[in-house]
């Protein structure tokens, strides 16, 4: 048997490491008695797929991760054991069975939207909204990665193409950006970095940004976009559409 | 009453690993602080890696919270980045489950692991705000408390806390945070620090530094420890202070549902204790003394607690964990019905401390289906003369004859455990050390070629220094001095030629200050605080070791490091701890010393006869579930 759990990766989990959150969910399926398929081998682990590693810092409202188990179990009774067995840093949100044979997660996600606030004290809405229409209407974005002492420059990549959108928004007193971002195997780009581009281009100081959230995870075919699993899947096209609609 | 967590929050991305200083684990017990009559908090010298990984924690932390009127929060040394964090915002050492600052606390207790965290420990007090020194806290201040092996010992510390726990925490804790609710209780909240403490010293088990006072001749020997008139009560501190003791292991409470980290710590596994002390009676074992008597639990016990160990933490790896595991009497079913139970799910077992013998490989061959380590030995000296002065029941041709079995199981590395600076340690011992391990690499890869199998034996050679410890038979005997340190290292770097052998060694320097402290009186309280000032902090971690800082501090305080840790006391002086009651006989010790200089060893007295140690009694004694064979 093979299930998908959408989850959340909370506030009290955002420091966790791609590794510290591998480890925390095994140890909540073994908790929930899941029966867990191992690997063969010297070292045998369970047989997990995540979607997409979340960076140190990050809070993840829509996460996705397969499971393979050695035998089949009732899904309503693994949704509420699993739910159960969840420390503070995860939220289960879903559980669905899957086809035994399917494509990986991992190969088929490719979209992301962030969100995160910046402070509204100092850098004005409208100057953030111009950054966005210089930036977009750019034909190429450059971004060269910082060349760390000793290591081998990397060389510069053109990342215009891996920017979907961008939106902004008050908020409380701070500013609200969002934006979806191409995830490929040739290129990523972090909120941060778009961020740093942006200021540039808006002419103001990029400011330290806060409570940054990857608030799903988007499968892109043919112009659409929805999520790897039903249930709300709707409601995520919906999101995504608006922002796409700015 | 501030939550601290918020105000380290806009910060948190600048620090490393911020999950060390969040709290909020799988099994954190946040308590209402109004609803509790005593709020302690724990603290671990080290960082969190390491305090997460020692079990007395999750023991305590159990003991106490279970117990409705107390509370119990832990904090841990912050990083040397954190720690500049807190002092540039002003920000106070906190607990990681309510945030609060340590001074907010009724009590805060240090556990004493080894020597090398005495500097965290005065740092933690400066960065909680808690004054220094136990003589400049009044009502108003927090208690400071210490308990751990080193407490067999604390005179060095002695000048900064107001008592300490001696013996086994997790029958004393609780009925001492209970004692300070009920003082507070009875005066409106309010604490008559000396008529406390007074209370507290008549517990058993409690020392209060503070009613002690030691006495010095001329030359600077210590010739008594003077018990002083207790306030308010009209009698003087008892002279001995008697250990607490548990007297069954067996019902005792165990944290079958224990905190478990989201980071990587150092010991990520479920740890069940089997056993509490040893009587295999190595002479330079302070652990082998101070926790006899040998307690074990049963199998029926252990089997259920493992089961609700893994319901309640999904950890892959459960440590059955003791001072020598392959000693309790029912190890062999317990270790059979743990893999029964836990081989389908993929969770190892595994036995930290195996004694040299065939059945340990019979032990470690059953355990090792799921994932296969290395396998290590702790012959301790080179050659069967020094193994029989230090007691350590070990022959040459039983530990081959391991190798030979652990060989032909499959394994092909070894690690074994040597000391040099033993007493009466001569060059010939220090060159059976390199002999010894010729010899294992030799007869393993013998057996490796007669299997069909290819390479060779990998022994790995992990040589530390002897440091005297309080309350063993060797607690008299001075430490080699630095230069015959160095001279035995030398030696073995350059004897070992084998490439099939590595060869580890520890600092002597660090040993040295070991040895100071360990046998130490309050006189070196000083240094203590002088190196904290100087920057000293994480002394045990070799990168931020301050050897000059420990030097002048030393030199600042005109006392000589290397003569108290070479000093031979003599058998009839007073030691620092000479009124601190560990249950063991002084004339045993002694006994044992005369019969380690006649090269004589003492047998285990759980198979053949009773040595006189002095442990058993009234209080409890010898507890075991099977039947008693020396394998």
């Amino acid at each position: 048997m093979r299930i998908r759990l959408r989850y959340e990766k909370t506030e009290a989990g955002r420091f966790l490491s791609h590794l510290d959150l591998a480890r925390t969910m095994e140890r909540t399926l073994r908790r929930a008695e899941v029966p867990l398929a191992f690997s063969e081998g010297f070292n045998p682990h369970p047989k997990m797929s995540f979607a997409s590693a979340l960076a140190v810092g990050i809070t993840g409202e829509n996460e996705f991760l397969d499971v393979e188990l050695r035998r089949r179990v009732n899904p309503e009774k693994l949704e509420q054991a699993i739910r159960e067995a969840m420390p503070p840093a995860l939220k289960l949100k879903q559980l669905e069975e899957i086809p035994m044979q399917g494509k990986s997660l991992s190969a088929s996600i490719n979209l992301a939207v962030y969100r995160f606030l910046v402070s509204a004290g100092r850098i004005h809405e409208a100057d953030v909204r111009a950054g966005i229409d210089r930036m977009l209407a750019a034909a190429e974005l450059w971004r060269q990665p910082k060349i760390k002492p000793g290591k081998k420059p990397i060389p510069a990549k053109e990342v215009r193409g891996l920017i979907r959108w961008i939106t902004v928004s008050p908020e409380n007193g701070w500013l609200k950006l969002e934006m979806a971002l191409v995830m490929s195997n040739m290129a990523q780009l972090r909120p941060q970095e778009v961020w740093a581009m942006l200021a540039d281009f808006g002419g103001f100081e990029a400011d330290a940004v806060r409570q940054v959230c990857r608030t799903g995870l988007y499968i892109e075919e043919d112009g659409k976009a929805y999520m790897p699993m039903g249930g709300d899947h709707r409601d995520a096209q919906r999101d995504f559409n608006e922002g796409g609609g700015h | 009453m501030n939550n601290w967590k918020q105000d380290i929050e806009p910060f948190l991305n600048d620090i490393s690993k911020p999950q060390r200083y969040l709290g909020g684990e799988l099994n954190e017990i946040v308590k209402d602080w109004t609803a509790v009559s005593c709020r302690f908090l724990f603290a671990f010298p080290d960082v969190y890696e390491v305090g997460m990984s020692h079990l007395g924690l999750q023991i305590l932390y159990e003991a106490v919270n279970q117990t409705p009127e107390l509370l119990m929060e832990r904090t841990f040394a912050p990083w040397t980045d954190m720690e500049a964090l807190l002092r540039r915002e002003s920000i106070p050492l906190f607990g990681l489950e309510s945030g609060r600052e340590a001074a907010d606390y009724d009590c805060i207790g240090f556990t004493l692991q080894h020597e090398m965290s005495y500097t965290n420990i005065l740092n933690m007090l400066s960065l909680g705000n808690i004054p220094l020194w136990a003589a400049e806290r009044g009502d108003e201040d927090i208690l400071v408390i210490a308990g751990g092996p080193c407490a067999s010992n604390p005179e060095p510390l002695a000048p900064f806390l107001d008592a300490v726990i001696l013996g086994e925490g997790e029958v004393l804790l609780p009925r001492l945070l209970q004692t300070i609710g009920n003082h507070k209780a009875c005066r409106g909240g309010k604490m008559d620090r000396k008529t406390l403490l007074a209370e507290l010293a008549g517990l058993g088990g409690v020392y209060v530094p503070s009613f002690y006072e030691p006495v010095y001749d001329a030359a600077g020997e210590l010739t008594a420890i003077m018990p002083l008139e207790m306030p308010g009560m009209e009698r003087k501190a008892p002279a001995m202070i008697k250990k607490a003791r548990l007297k069954d292991l067996d019902s005792a409470c165990f944290p079958t549902a224990p905190l478990v980290p989201y980071i990587e710590v150092v010991h990520d596994r479920m740890m069940l204790e089997i056993l509490r002390g040893c009587t295999r009676g190595c002479r330079f074992c302070q652990a082998g003394m101070i926790y006899r008597p040998v307690r074990e639990r049963s199998c029926e016990t252990l089997l259920r607690q493992a089961d609700a160990l893994k319901k309640h933490t999904g950890h892959n790896e459960i440590s059955l964990t003791s001072l020598s595991s392959s000693d309790h009497t029912c190890i062999k079913e317990l270790v059979h019905n743990l893999m029964e139970n836990f081989e389908g799910e993929q969770i190892s077992v595994s036995l930290p401390s195996l004694r040299a013998n065939h059945f340990s490989v019979e032990l470690a061959n059953e355990i090792q289906k799921v994932r296969k380590t290395g396998f290590t030995f702790a012959p301790e000296a080179g050659t069967q003369r020094l193994r029989d002065v230090i007691n350590k029941g070990v022959t040459e041709e039983a530990l081959l004859q391991t190798i030979e079995h652990a060989v032909q199981a499959g394994w092909s590395q070894v690690k074994l455990y040597f000391m040099v600076g033993l007493p009466t340690e001569t060059m010939e011992d220090v060159d059976g050390i390199a002999a010894l391990c010729e010899r294992v690499v030799r007869r393993g890869t013998q057996v490796m070629k007669e299997k069909g199998r290819f390479g060779a034996l990998k022994v790995t050679a992990s040589v530390s220094n002897f440091v005297p410890k309080a309350h063993t038979p060797f607690q008299w005997s001075g430490q080699d001095t630095q230069e015959v340190f160095k001279a035995k290292h030398a030696y073995l770097r350059q004897r070992i030629r084998d490439r099939r052998i590595s060869y580890h060694y520890h600092d002597p320097f660090t040993s040295m200050l070991e040895a100071v402290f360990a046998r130490g009186d309050r006189r070196l309280a000083v240094v203590i605080a002088k190196a904290t000032e100087k920057g000293c902090r994480f002394d045990s971690w070799t990168e931020q070791f301050k050897g000059e800082a420990w030097k002048t501090a030393f030199e600042e305080s005109g006392l000589d490091m290397q003569a108290l840790a070479s000093k031979t006391f003599h058998l009839t002086a007073i030691l620092p701890w000479s009124h601190l009651d560990y249950g063991i006989d002084p004339d045993f010790l002694k006994r044992e010393q005369a019969l380690a200089f006649k090269e004589t060893i003492t047998p285990d007295c759980r198979y053949h006869g009773c040595s006189r140690c002095g442990i058993c009694g009234p209080e409890g004694g010898l507890v075991l579930f099977g039947k008693a064979e020396d394998l």
